[in-house]
């Protein structure tokens, strides 16, 4: 390769980014690369100035993973995925940006805290039934807690079993509450509170598919055991 | 790059190659030149990078010859030139190019 002093820190380093996005050519055709990146550094170091730092190269060429790839494309070196990913992301972000999917996409925010209280009921939902074997305690079928406190006729010591199913209620209460301020501090705070955000909304679709099943389910089961 | 420039850089990747060979079929030069020499051709935006990607692949491909020459600005430069093989691709591109744009522009302005 050609000597580098004269491209100065800033061309150095993005040079060294460069080759490191060449990473998967192969050497031979790499070097060669390399060496056009070289010149071209140097050309643009000599016109815009050796001070030139790495915001101005940025600015001008584009980030160094960037340049590498449509170097790669422009090469023919391989069916660039990495540009047409590029491409894709690009494409999505405009579609996003346009002004009918914008306004769609600012009324679902506006929704958001609708969907945070539904995504802890419905996880509620999904998490207490396995956790008691209270199945009946959403959908008003009949629950493994209330067969049992009538077996264990409790109900006579004064124990009423529609009172036992209110209690019920705090964890449920719990986590939509939980829900609503993960919702909110997703909004505003470091990534984990996002990730779980995300976590959380995948976990709540899945309830949304699996709590009316079971709903159904239980009513059915009832309806049978009824005839 | 606004929308336009982004555009104009789509059209111009299909037709990089005969840009390329046109402005090396003029007088043997290097990459950055060929950059310079295609920015003042009042094309747009070009992706710099893909002007030297653009070399190499016709290098590769023997329609470009290439040869080092000392500069007086600073390091030495690769310079490039037509190869016989790299004519022949160029009198043909740029009837192929004559041609469609020539019925691009009938359509257009129809």
């Amino acid at each position: 390769m050609t000597e580098t002093t004269l491209l100065g820190p800033a061309g150095l380093g993005y040079l060294t980014d460069v080759g490191v996005a060449l990473a998967d050519v192969g050497a031979g055709e790499r070097d060669e690369l390399l060496e056009e990146v070289h010149e071209h550094l140097n050309a643009i170091v000599a016109e815009l100035g050796h001070d030139i730092d790495r915001d101005a190269l940025v600015a001008r060429l584009g980030p160094p993973r960037r340049y590498a790839a449509e170097l790669m494309a422009a090469a023919g070196l391989e069916a660039d995925s990495k540009v047409e990913q590029q491409q894709v992301a690009t494409a999505w972000q405009a579609m996003l940006r346009a002004p009918n999917v914008a306004a769609v996409t600012a009324y679902l925010r506006r929704l958001e805290p609708a969907w945070w209280l539904l995504r802890g009921y419905l996880i509620a939902g999904l998490i207490l039934p396995w956790a008691f074997g209270l199945r009946g305690v959403f959908f008003g079928g009949s629950n493994f807690a209330q067969r049992f406190f009538t077996h264990w006729r409790f109900d006579d010591a004064g124990f009423n079993p529609d009172a036992w199913r209110t209690l019920w209620l705090v964890p449920i209460f719990i986590l939509v509450v939980g829900s609503v301020i993960l919702g909110l501090r997703a909004e505003r705070t470091p990534v984990r509170w996002r990730v779980t955000s995300r976590v959380t909304d995948f976990v709540g679709v899945v309830a949304l598919v699996l709590v009316p099943t079971w709903w159904a389910g239980s009513l059915m089961y009832d309806f049978v055991l009824r005839q | 790059m606004d929308e336009r420039a982004v555009d104009q850089s789509q059209l111009l990747k299909g037709v990089l190659d005969l840009a390329v060979l046109t402005v090396l079929a003029r007088e043997d030069s290097y990459g950055y030149e060929v950059v310079r020499q295609l920015h003042d051709s009042d094309l747009g935006e070009i992706a710099e990078a893909s002007v030297y990607g653009t070399l190499r692949r016709l290098y590769r491909s023997g329609l470009l010859t290439s040869y080092v020459l000392a500069s007086d600005a600073g390091p030495h430069r690769k310079y490039y030139g037509l190869t016989a093989a790299g004519r022949r691709h160029l009198k043909q591109a740029r009837e192929e190019w004559l041609q469609f744009s020539s019925a691009m522009n009938t359509l257009v302005e129809a």
